[in-house]
């Protein structure tokens, strides 16, 4: 159960550290901000304050150090510095080293004791060494949805009639702005002899809960500021008492309000009553204090209990596996459901049919619905590119800034881990090789700085992932004189420059000058071209010399389930994604004549190659007279694909192909159908290119 | 309009009917009123009872006037109390303005129901 809530707390933490570091870095823009000053230093405090609940001792106890700073930051008494922000997130990654699970073998402690002393440093001797645990007392401003429990004290004017206010009105008002219990306090009531009667004796203690912040609170009495007496507390909200429902009891309540003192409190606590019996029964604390005690416990329990049951109606923890199992479950069940649906239709019963065709919406539903719980913001990975961008820039001189859009694009949790390491690559790439140094900008008369936008656009069943940067562009003569020296091309060879610029994906291919710690070994771009491809995805260049790079990754949404046509050579199947798919013409023995034995159809008019697939694969049998030719489309160009006959649309539940045919051309990976058969799943982009080589080839 | 009436209970309590609207302009009078009843009933040895039941309007300043004469009541041994229960718009002010109570103040004797204190 322990290592349950261990393991919860660190994916928690994680989470906190990646907005730990997104703060950080706005704030490294906007040092005056204080909203990005209060988001940190709530994070740290939230760390610390987890990390010593579930035994994250070292964590808790470096974060308080970083907490101590970040209050003083708050308040005004250390400034933020480019220093601070290095500082800071040097101590974000050694939290995170902290969590790890391996931390024992892995942290360097050496490192986050110079870090310790570093921020202790910092702090102003004057000032205590501790972060105050001031959640409470803190003075929230408000607008951010989150709800605060505020303890309020109206004293107004004895004369207050005068001045034509009317109190009633203005606690009215005060109640508007949230939930509230309210208790006029009536101990400084005379008798009636010495009573004058256009004199406001009683005062309002005020149990507030609500999420306008307490300006709007102090808004409420603006117009009779010279005579009121406010205090105003904060005793709940934001990240304070997480976990716990309880709040403070009676007696502690009551010392904190100030209406009893600790003396009078042991003294009653030694009887042997209920405590409000007690306190009531003593003498010694009014009614009135006690009634807004209550009102105060029971107010702040109400609320965390609210913000505990929101909190867990909002979000479920499941374990990444578990949705997995799920998917694959779901294949499976689209698998049989297209069994049941293929069966019904053979022994053409209307029942059937109709429970078949049920079972297949409901189907299509769950697998629609299962597919979206895997579904993540891609912006969880730009913001680990913001901090790459900043501290390589840093380590190699250059002035560049990362410019993110289209965060919120969603994708398959697996496609975007997989998606990490490529991207890594081609921004350290734009960074050493596309932005030049300021200097050399400066003097082509470009901005010191150098930008690169990496966008993420949905299209379709696909994302267009762009990574573009100002720099120098590709250089058309340094790319030919390599791939000639590597023989990747031949001497005499005529390639336009975009078949120039894709041969940087071309195995051992570099044209860095130098190798740095940041590129240039030639493994990068051929391991990039390769991990996107292996997520059945595209990568283009396009580039302008002088003005910039852009790189264009396209990957499918998912990689799970797909739409697709499913066709038969014989007695093979195959399926190919729908997505690609225009439309499909027949092939008769007279239009192959008619074409002189090439490889091309008339479709209105315009000639498209076909590649008959029945050779391509060498499947026997006999050929039938007319055949099909699916027309598929893949960046803008056309290609058929000659098939015997089309089935249809097919759910295909996409299992990987063994080890051993893993480079078989033409195929990304098998399905099982609903007769339990197996079709190939046909690689459309390989194909094409392997029709051109072969065309290349004839010539 | 605010009108005092006070008569006699059938138990020989003195009851000071209150009616209209109870606002802090009638403070003086309302105090005067209550000091004078408070004193015949001291007098009489009677208990007082207050009547709000055509009470169409009442403010903070009567309901700490209406505190302030219980204590004073208590201070001379007189019993003061709601005559039924207090009209809807004074309920309305009493528990809007917090003056609802579980238990009575020190100078509440335990014989004595404070006025704030739901039956």
């Amino acid at each position: 159960m322990l290592d349950q809530q261990k393991d919860m707390f660190r994916e928690e933490a994680a989470e906190l550290l990646t907005e730990l570091e997104e703060s950080l870095l706005e704030l490294e823009e906007t040092p005056d901000d204080q909203e990005l000053v209060a988001k940190v230093f709530r994070a740290m405090h939230t760390i610390k304050g987890s990390g010593a609940m579930f035994g994250f001792d070292e964590v808790a106890a470096f974060t308080h150090e970083v907490e101590t700073v970040y209050d003083l930051v708050r308040g005004g008494t250390i400034q933020v510095t480019q220093d601070l922000i290095n500082l800071s997130l040097a101590a974000r990654d050694h939290i995170r080293g902290l969590l790890d699970p391996a931390a024992d073998q892995g942290v360097d402690r050496a490192a986050g004791n110079a870090l310790v002393e570093q921020f202790k440093a910092l702090v102003p001797q004057s000032e205590p060494a501790s972060a105050q645990d001031n959640g409470p007392g803190e003075e929230p401003s408000g607008g951010d949805g989150e709800s605060w429990t505020y303890r309020i004290r109206v004293k107004l004017a004895e004369n207050i009639v005068f001045s034509g206010t009317r109190p009633d009105s203005l606690i009215r008002e005060l109640a508007d702005l949230g939930t509230c219990r309210i208790v006029a306090q009536t101990d400084t009531v005379p008798l009636l002899e010495d009573y004058a009667p256009e004199s406001l004796y009683i005062y309002w203690d005020v149990v507030l809960t609500t999420d306008r912040g307490s300006n709007a609170i102090r808004d409420v009495f603006i117009f009779v500021e010279d005579d009121v007496e406010l205090k105003i507390d904060v005793i709940d909200g934001g990240d304070d008492g997480e976990g716990d429902v309880n709040y403070k009891r009676i007696g502690e309540i009551l010392l904190d309000r100030g209406d009893i003192t600790s003396a009078e409190l042991d003294k009653i606590l030694g009887e042997n009553k209920p405590i409000g019996q007690k306190l009531i029964d003593s003498r010694n604390v009014d009614p009135g204090k006690i009634e807004v005690a209550l009102h105060e416990q029971e107010m702040v329990r109400a609320s965390r209990t609210q913000r505990q049951s929101q909190e867990a109606a909002a979000t479920v923890r499941v374990p990444a596996d578990r949705l997995d199992r799920l998917v694959d479950l779901v294949g499976e069940m689209v698998t049989i459901q297209s069994r049941m649906s293929q069966t019904a239709i053979g022994r053409d019963d209307a029942d059937l049919i109709s429970i078949a065709e049920e079972v297949e919406r409901l189907t299509d539903e769950l697998r629609d619905n299962t597919l979206s719980l895997r579904m993540l913001p891609i912006g969880t990975t730009f913001s680990k590119f913001k901090r790459l961008v900043r501290d390589l820039s840093q380590e190699l001189g250059k002035e560049i800034e990362l410019v993110t859009s289209g965060a919120d694009t969603e994708l398959d949790k697996t496609v975007i881990e997989k998606l990490n390491d490529p991207l890594v690559h081609l921004i350290r790439n734009s960074i050493d090789h596309g932005i030049e140094a300021p200097q050399i900008r400066a003097g082509a008369g470009k901005k010191r700085h150098g930008t690169i936008r990496l966008a993420a656009i949905h299209s379709g069943d696909s994302v267009i992932i762009e990574i573009a940067d100002d720099g120098a562009g590709l250089n058309q003569e340094r790319i030919r004189a390599k791939a000639v020296e590597k023989g990747i091309i031949g001497d005499q060879d005529n390639l336009s420059p975009q078949e120039l610029y894709q041969l940087v994906f071309a195995s051992g291919f570099s044209t860095a000058g130098k190798v740095t710690g940041v590129s240039g070994r030639g493994v990068g771009m051929d391991v990039v071209r390769r991990a996107i491809e292996s997520l059945r995805g595209t990568i283009t260049i396009d580039s302008n010399p002088g003005t910039g790079t852009t790189i264009r990754v396209q990957i499918p949404l998912t990689l799970a389930i797909i739409e697709s046509l499913l066709v038969a050579i014989g007695k093979e199947r195959y399926v190919l994604p729908l997505a690609l798919v225009e439309e499909c013409v027949e092939l008769r023995r007279n239009d192959v004549y008619e074409a002189h034995g090439r490889n091309l159809v008339r479709v209105r008019d315009q000639l498209i190659p076909y590649l008959p697939l029945r050779r391509t694969f060498a499947v026997g049998g006999d050929q039938p007279a007319i055949e099909q030719v699916v027309i598929t489309c893949f960046e803008g160009q056309h290609i058929g694909l000659v098939v015997d006959r089309v089935i249809g649309e097919h759910q295909t539940v996409i299992k990987p192909l063994g080890r051993i045919y893993r480079d078989a051309q033409g195929i990304s990976g098998a399905t099982i159908l609903g007769d339990g058969g197996v079709a190939l799943i046909l690689d459309v982009p390989q194909l094409l290119a392997g029709a051109e080589e072969n065309e290349d080839s004839d010539y | 309009m605010f009108e005092i009436h006070r008569d006699t209970g059938s138990d020989g309590a003195l009851v000071l009917h209150l009616s209209g609207a109870a606002t802090v302009e009638q403070a003086d009078t309302l105090r005067q009123a209550l000091l004078d009843t408070i004193e015949r009933a001291e007098q009489e040895h009677q208990p007082l009872r207050i009547s709000s039941t055509q009470v169409t309007e009442i403010d903070s300043f009567i309901l700490q006037m209406l505190c302030s004469a219980h204590r004073t009541a208590v201070a001379r041994q007189v019993v003061m109390a709601w005559e039924g229960s207090p009209s809807a718009a004074v309920m309305e002010v009493i528990r809007g303005n917090g003056f609802i109570r579980h238990a009575g103040c020190s100078l509440c004797p335990d014989d004595q129901h404070c006025m704030w204190c739901e039956k």
